[in-house]
């Protein structure tokens, strides 16, 4: 297959999200290189360019010589027909190459309703969708990101996943494929040495058992390693970092410069997966920070800077930071954003200081209605945090705040579905004494619905089947429509039932996925195309449940995604949610001493400065 | 200060629109570290108005853009900078500073010509020459716009001053491209029959975006 004519990209929306030639895009010959990755993201261009992760692996792989790494996205539907229509392949952005002229097609898997969109793009692309359908021409077909935590229902599919953080080892990936060209080897053989590659999980060397519909474990014939370890980058600081990353023309769901600030959290939320599988806490010190902001402002043009981590205000030098920049780019209308999900009157004081030159909005996050609950989750921040948050936030003359709840969360009772009620009564009061204007609604509260994932103390949850979701949302909206200065806004009950299906299916879910990629459905990810009933169908016609799929897991018993390991034990795990049955919380490591949640830290120590590939 | 710069679309970036082109064009600004005038109020903006919207698919070598310095910035030194952050696609032609009091360019241009190049083998030229004649002489040709309140119904006949045929394949045409009156050259290709929603647009490409004064207002060019 080839790359479509680039005149009939006149027939499709929005056509510059597939014309590449973005500022700071890196073009190289490619008969230049001995290594070519495409970089591909399962979601249309808007978003994926929107992705940190992505960025920095372009700017790694590129910087690196003798390989080029070009991007591919996702095509909305529209221009996803036109390929099929005119027998076109998929291309890269860079130089309109087909996914299957490359030699690695590496994938950033973010949410796994965009799993279908995986293999979507692999088909479009004109490489064969399953790993063993592949020979020495096809390209290896890699996947990392959060989700590849467990990346079960990919795994047929799949070549390699790559675990934790991708800065080194996308590097080492690359020396096994640089080998591998160079000797010939057989497709087999080059398999086995990425399997060698401390992170690396090659799904084909392990095999998975069950015993009727159940799954009992998962082994190895081979000498591939078990558990799987994933990758940790030690120091920040050093880590390499895109200070000219490219600048889109599209506007993309996140336009601005950013600099990650921090890595890993340890406020230690018991639902959080990014909490749990980033472990350690790791920060980009204030010099670094700032030094970056000046570059990539000054080689972007952007006129935003935003400060990624899981929690800024747990940075030991945020306000030190903030200051530096506000300082930096007083003249020069660049903004400051700040997201931070901690609630208290410490992080609506930061979003205070960044709203100089452009005012956004106040974001808390209490995740739960009562205390009883928040303790549960292990979300510190009391009622009287919460109070003083939205205080600062209405004397500092926001007249709003945007508030994230979630509901389904392992042990909710009603109380504590109304205590998110009696929470916004008691902000409404707090509005009233510091004589809020009114305008427009005084919270826009997001429902989110828990989805347990896995490699957290939630795993072996139950998750809310759609009905009972629903009928949380509706007693909720219920109550608020009464008197409303709220605005309500909840996630879809039915794409939060699949997301917690997938996220923890095992490899029999890979048939689901292969068949609501092959029944032609737009992006699920999106709720315009998102069906169901599309994958009620194919679970029912692979021989799956969804009762089974959402039930509580026994703790007796292996999980399927075991013989991966973020650093985080098992132990742990099980303490932690024996814990939240009894409200305990448990206090952040980085303030009150090690909780032993298992070899994170020593895990640093040992890979840190860790070149090339290593043995067992 | 005020300065005029003008610039060219190339065939790298035609699939911009036009939103899209403005914002790379603020960005590129940013970069070349000019000292550009802002906007006040909730979400400063600099201050750049470009002369024209030109449609996706669309290159241009006559695109005009008007920039408002905080302080004097000689024209060259401008034209340096800005060329240096320009993306490949958007080319720079010229700088020069415009009087303070200067009408902004979508006022005072009301003119625009276009040359098309067709998919090869599409149409001889004389067959081209029939079809331009044929549309010349009819007393009005009706479009159908969409707007955001549903589909309108335009006669764009006064609006096409000018329709030719030089080769095979490749056509000329001279339209009212102002506030008041404007017609994209898309519509006068399907009004030709030769070009169809649905269908990859030709290459259409804008040579000249000018000031046809005297003939303003009132009249309607026939030939």
């Amino acid at each position: 297959m080839k790359a479509i004519e680039d005149d009939l990209l006149s027939l499709v929306k929005r056509p510059a999200r597939y014309a590449g030639g973005e500022w700071n895009s890196i073009r190289k010959a490619p008969d230049s290189v001995a290594v070519r990755w495409a970089l591909c993201f399962p979601d249309i261009y808007d978003v994926g360019m929107s992705h940190l992760g992505l960025q920095i692996l372009y700017h790694v792989l590129n910087g690196c010589e003798g390989v080029a790494c070009e991007r591919a996205f996702l095509p909305w539907p529209d221009y996803a027909e036109l390929l099929q229509r005119e027998r076109a392949a998929l291309s890269s952005l860079e130089t309109r190459t087909p996914l299957a002229d490359f030699d690695v097609v590496g994938f950033s898997v973010n949410y796994e309703l965009a799993y279908p969109s995986v293999v979507r793009m692999l088909q479009l692309g004109g490489v064969p969708i399953r790993s063993a359908g592949r020979d020495n021409r096809s390209p290896l077909v890699v996947a990392g990101g959060p989700c590849m935590f467990n990346p079960e229902p990919l795994a047929p599919f799949l070549d390699a996943v790559a675990l934790g953080d991708g800065e080194d080892l996308v590097l080492e990936i690359t020396d096994v494929v640089r080998r591998a060209k160079a000797s010939g080897e057989h497709r087999a053989d080059t398999l086995t040495a990425l399997s060698r590659v401390h992170g690396v999980y090659v799904p084909s060397l392990y095999e998975a058992e069950y015993e009727g519909t159940r799954f009992i474990r998962i082994q190895t014939a081979d000498a591939a390693p078990v558990p799987v370890v994933s990758r940790t980058v030690g120091d920040l600081d050093a880590a390499p970092f895109p200070s000219a990353p490219i600048v889109p023309f599209v506007e993309t769901v996140h336009d601005r410069a950013v600099v990650e600030i921090m890595r890993g959290c340890t406020q230690g939320c018991r639902f959080c997966h990014a909490g749990m599988t980033c472990r350690p806490v790791r920060e980009r010190s204030a010099d670094t920070v700032c030094r970056l902001a000046r570059q990539i402002v000054d080689a972007t043009g952007h006129d935003e800077v935003g400060l990624l981590s899981l929690s800024a205000a747990d940075h030991s030098g945020i306000e030190t930071i903030v200051d530096r920049l506000l300082a930096e780019f007083a003249d020069e209308y660049v903004s400051l954003s700040v997201p931070s999900q901690r609630v208290d009157a410490f992080s609506v004081g930061l979003c205070q200081k960044v709203a100089a030159v452009r005012k956004s909005g106040i974001t808390l996050a209490p995740e739960a209605g009562t205390q009883r609950l928040r303790d549960a989750i292990n979300k510190r921040a009391t009622d009287a945090d919460i109070l003083s948050a939205v205080e600062a936030a209405f004397s500092a003359g926001y007249h709003t705040v945007k508030l994230y709840f979630m509901i389904g969360l392992p042990t909710e009772t009603e109380e504590d579905v109304l205590g998110i009620l009696a929470t916004l009564e008691r902000i409404r009061e707090a509005a009233d004494a510091s004589h809020v204007k009114r305008r427009g609604p005084l919270a826009n509260v997001s429902l989110a619905t828990f989805v347990p994932k896995p490699h957290t103390p939630f795993q072996w949850e139950r998750q809310l089947s759609v009905g009972e979701t629903r009928a949380k949302q509706e007693l909720l909206a219920r109550q608020l429509r009464k008197s409303s200065p709220y605005r309500l806004r909840w996630h879809d009950a039915e794409q939060s039932q699949v997301e917690g299906v997938l996220a923890r299916g095992d490899r029999r879910m890979a048939g689901v996925v292969e068949r609501v990629a092959a029944s032609g459905a737009g992006p699920q990810a999106w709720t315009e195309f998102f069906s169901l009933a599309l994958w009620l169908g194919a679970l029912a016609e692979e021989g799956l449940c969804l009762d089974d799929a959402i039930a509580e897991r026994r703790e007796d018993a292996p999980l399927p995604w075991e013989h991966l390991s973020t650093g985080v034990s098992r132990p742990f795990l099980l303490a932690e949610r024996a814990r939240s049955r009894v409200g305990a919380t448990t206090p952040d490591c980085r303030r009150e001493g090690c909780q032993r949640c298992g070899d994170v830290c020593d895990r640093v120590a040992r890979t840190e400065g860790a070149a090339g590939p290593q043995g067992e | 200060m005020q300065i005029e710069i003008s610039y060219e679309k190339g065939e790298e970036l035609r699939f911009l629109a036009h939103l899209e082109l403005m914002r790379a064009f603020e960005r590129a600004v940013r970069r070349a570290k000019l000292p550009v005038e802002h906007s006040q109020g909730f979400n400063p903006r600099p201050r750049i108005v470009h002369a024209a919207a030109l449609g996706v698919g669309v290159t241009s070598e006559c695109e005009r853009a008007a920039v408002r310095l905080l302080r004097s910035v000689p024209p060259s030194e401008v034209g340096r900078r800005l060329s240096e952050a320009l993306p490949d696609g958007l080319r720079l032609r010229g700088v020069r500073e415009l009087p303070p009091d200067a009408k902004p360019h979508y006022a005072l241009l009301d003119r625009a010509e276009y040359t098309v190049q067709l998919r090869t083998g599409t149409m001889a030229v004389e067959a081209l020459l029939e079809r331009t004649a044929d549309l010349l002489g009819r007393d009005a040709v009706v479009v159908s716009r969409r707007k955001e309140n549903g589909v309108r119904e335009v006669d764009i006949r006064a609006m096409i001053v000018e329709l030719s045929a030089p080769a095979d394949d490749q056509l000329r045409m001279e339209l009212a491209a102002g506030q008041e009156a404007q017609a994209k050259p898309q519509e006068v290709l399907e009004a030709l029959g030769l070009h169809a929603p649905g269908q990859p647009l030709p290459r259409i490409h804008k040579v000249r975006h000018y000031q046809y004064r005297q003939h303003r207002r009132g009249a309607t060019r026939r030939r």
